[in-house]
């Protein structure tokens, strides 16, 4: 745990700004999507830095939850009435990322990593199956509620901010002690009468309603969602790299490595798509064996 | 209060316990006997960090096997392990006011203890002696019904282990409950345990108020 | 129907050699091999590619060789950092995802099917039949290898305890390779028999990684009746799936039975005690 957190996220200042500034400076309404879809897929990665990365477990099925977020928004959108499409994406949502915190409350270590790496897997099956709901593998539309892009934008933003305070306030309080302890040592925790599958549990239903949220504006900006989304490569290692920059657990600079790893994806399925896999394999190794030392 | 039925339990191709049986009421005993007699494994099995192969454990009147670690801590069996454990990163004050129900215990707990003036300090910056009460003052803000202590003198020093082992003794007086120490100081434990117990090779052969007990574990030693 | 039942038998079989593999190197070195579905796929491509210049017997033994060597590369970088989880994991991960890219890069995204042989043996197709016997002929040489070679009993020890092995002289590294090179053997065995009854693309190696996993973990560590017992069921009931309910439904299968043996019974259906607690 950090001495003091608030001086690392000072560190988000700079980042923000740049975005806040964007659209005063770039007309462009795509380059200005991009700029947005960086920033959501920053948070996204902390959020992955700080609740698996940071607590050791290392969550491999974790594109499942972002995709099954960004479907249970797509499908919930169909109800035209807001105040029923909310609360309908999170009870969606919740109920399909339910399925991988089984896993992390029976499994541990390496046997934890490699269950979870089957769930993102699954996504594009009941895709198939369902093709109703989930649109088959062409994916869904998302109906766009947003009457004008820079209200999109700057929503986006708010709730990246928001994502960032709620993490802090509650890493401040008894409950973030109570989840040192746990990523501490784990027994001893049990051990020390703290319920440990109870906070799993909270942690869970905490994560998923934030990537929820996030994937709320990530479709509108997008526009659609299609199985794609769950695919692990190359979403996880990037996510996987953006964890490994700085140390594990600065989950703001994770955030910074996020916004400038998405980039990187973009440049190289632009120029280089043939040997983009072989680049992003030779990346992940050098970072994290840099990193390890 | 806490009773143990012919506990039996084997690891890999070695008998750590062979039917062992034993009763703790409002004692403070002591638990002595060379390495590997199965004196921690014993602590493991009642605190629930082992399952025993064969036997029943019974704690106040209730037999407990089936309860898991976390629900053996609420119902009173708290305990501390041979190597000193607590939570690295954290302050003594996070290591233990989180856990209490009320911090007013928390505090309590902490100058009791004399760890409220080194509240701020992380372990790594504690002796072994502060560290050990760390685990102490833990234990007793999760209210207690029992204690097991596993070695908590190990590695002090003469006096550290004289004031240590007389807190303990005060605590199991105020409190008024059962304490089970693990030791091999046997000068300090016989000064606090009013019982006994040897083991060797995973039995119990010896169960007795100290002096007689003592003066048997020192025949022991000198035939081993 | 008896068709059917027959061929997931047989896929059942190739699923356990898959799993076999898999689960040696986790058993004996304690390393989590999330490369090993590339390496499921790897020699099937370069059989493909050897297949245009040698005749088919030396195509499949060069195929193979080749395979082990790559499988040597693939120990050594593992061995290096096996002692940091997060580290193995990620080497691992970015190893599969390399050798997907050279794949892609040398063959491209289309489906790929090789023919070993022609023709029926017993009233099924040969490749069927030969996958059968290649599968159960591996875990025949497993057998005699574990119960009847030093090499099975180094094995066995450093699975069991490592340092205890070291300390009596075993020399953990040379087993640990050793016991890779099995694994990739059958790994490869398991890409020539399984390519000619199901199309593989380069991302397929992903799916059955999923398999393998899906089998281990469902079977219970290191228990080799175990992993027969889940890779049975986990065929079987694919098919029962793709059958009843449609195809997309077999590449649920996996994780429908994982996540329902999770919740009833998380040390596997042949496991004993704790996961890496």
């Amino acid at each position: 745990m950090k001495s003091n957190p608030y001086w690392d996220l000072y560190i988000l200042a700079p980042p923000l700004a740049v975005m806040i500034i964007t659209p005063l400076i770039i007309g462009s309404i795509y380059l200005q999507s991009l700029m947005i879809l960086s920033y959501l897929f920053g948070v996204i990665v902390a959020i992955y830095d700080f609740f698996y990365i940071r607590s050791g477990y290392i969550n491999l099925g974790y594109t499942y939850m972002v995709a099954s977020a960004a479907f249970a928004v797509a499908i919930a959108m169909r109800i035209h009435s807001m105040s029923l499409s909310i609360p309908a994406s999170l009870l969606i949502s919740l109920a399909m990322c339910s399925a991988i915190l089984i896993p992390m409350l029976r499994l541990r270590g390496p046997f934890y990593s490699v269950a979870t790496l089957l769930y993102p897997f699954a996504l594009a099956p009941i895709a198939r199956l369902f093709p109703d709901v989930f649109g088959g593998d062409a994916g869904i539309y998302v109906r766009p509620i947003f009457s004008d892009f820079t209200s999109l934008y700057y929503s986006s933003i708010a709730l990246g901010v928001l994502t960032f305070a709620v993490v802090s306030i509650i890493m401040s309080s008894r409950v973030g002690v109570i989840l040192t302890m746990i990523r501490d040592d784990e027994i001893l925790a049990e051990s020390s009468g703290v319920r440990v599958d109870r906070i799993k549990i909270l942690s869970h239903i905490l994560v998923t309603i934030m990537i929820t949220a996030i994937m709320f504006f990530y479709t509108q900006v997008v526009g659609a969602v299609s199985v794609e989304l769950a695919d692990p490569i190359p979403i996880l290692i990037y996510a996987l790299m953006a964890t490994a920059i700085y140390k594990p657990g600065s989950s703001v600079y994770s955030f910074i490595a996020g916004i400038a790893l998405w980039w990187l994806d973009g440049l190289l399925r632009a120029y280089l798509y043939d040997l983009r896999l072989i680049i992003i394999s030779i990346l992940l190794i050098s970072i994290y064996i840099l990193r390890r030392g | 209060m806490l009773e143990l039925r012919s506990i039996s339990k084997r690891f890999g191709g070695v008998d750590a316990l062979i039917d062992v049986s034993i009763s703790i009421n409002k004692d403070l005993v002591g638990i002595v006997g060379p390495n590997g007699s199965g004196k921690t494994t014993l602590f493991n099995i009642i605190s629930g960090h082992v399952r025993q192969d064969r036997g029943e454990v019974f704690f106040m009147g209730r037999e407990i096997s089936r309860l898991s670690i976390g629900e053996r801590v609420r119902i009173g069996i708290l305990r501390t392990f041979q190597m000193p454990k607590v939570f690295w990163s954290l302050s003594v004050w996070d290591n233990i006011a989180p856990l209490a129900r009320d911090r007013v215990y928390a505090v309590e707990a902490m100058k009791r203890l004399d760890l409220w003036s080194k509240r701020d300090l992380k372990p790594r910056r504690l002796a072994l002696s502060d560290i050990r009460r760390l685990e102490i003052a833990r234990c007793l803000v999760l209210s207690p019904r029992i204690l097991l202590l596993d070695e908590p003198l190990a590695g002090l020093s003469h006096e550290e282990a004289e004031d240590l082992g007389s807190l303990i003794s005060e605590i199991h007086r105020d409190l008024g409950i059962p304490v089970a120490v693990i030791e091999h100081k046997l000068g300090h434990l016989s000064r606090i345990a009013r019982r006994v117990v040897a083991m060797n090779a995973g039995r119990i052969v010896i169960d007795a108020p100290t002096d007689e007990a003592m003066a048997r574990v020192r025949e022991m030693l000198l035939g081993l | 129907m008896i068709e059917i039942f027959l061929f997931s038998i047989i896929t059942g079989l190739v699923y356990m050699l898959m799993a076999t593999g898999f689960n040696i190197v986790l058993g004996v070195s304690k390393m989590v091999n999330l490369a090993y579905g590339a390496q499921i796929i790897i020699t099937a491509y370069i059989m493909s590619t050897l297949l245009d210049i040698l005749p088919m017997p030396l195509a499949i033994i060069s195929s193979i060789a080749l395979s082990l060597a790559i499988g040597g590369a693939i120990w050594q970088s593992l061995w290096i950092f096996r002692r940091d989880l997060i580290l193995s994991i990620v080497v691992s991960i970015a190893i599969a995802l390399f050798i997907e890219g050279v794949i892609l890069k040398i063959y491209g995204a289309r489906l790929l099917s090789i023919t070993i042989a022609g023709g029926e043996v017993l009233g099924i197709s040969s490749q069927w039949f030969l996958a059968a016997v290649a599968s159960i002929a591996s875990m025949a040489l497993f057998y005699i290898i574990m119960t009847y070679t030093m090499l099975g009993k180094r094995m066995a020890a450093v699975a069991e305890n490592e340092d205890l092995a070291r300390y009596m002289g075993i020399n953990v590294r040379l087993t640990s390779m050793a016991s890779f090179l099995i694994a990739t053997l059958f790994a490869s065995i398991a890409s020539i028999a399984i390519t000619p009854l199901y199309a593989i693309y380069p991302h397929i190696g992903w799916y059955y990684l999923t398999i393998v996993l899906a089998v281990v973990v469902i079977g219970g560590l290191g228990s080799i009746a175990g992993s027969l017992a889940s890779s049975m069921i986990l065929s079987l009931t694919q098919s029962v799936a793709a059958y009843y309910i449609g195809s997309p439904a077999k590449d649920l299968i996996p994780l429908a039975i994982l996540i329902s043996v999770l919740v009833a019974k998380p040390e596997g259906i042949f496991g004993r005690g704790v996961r890496w607690a």
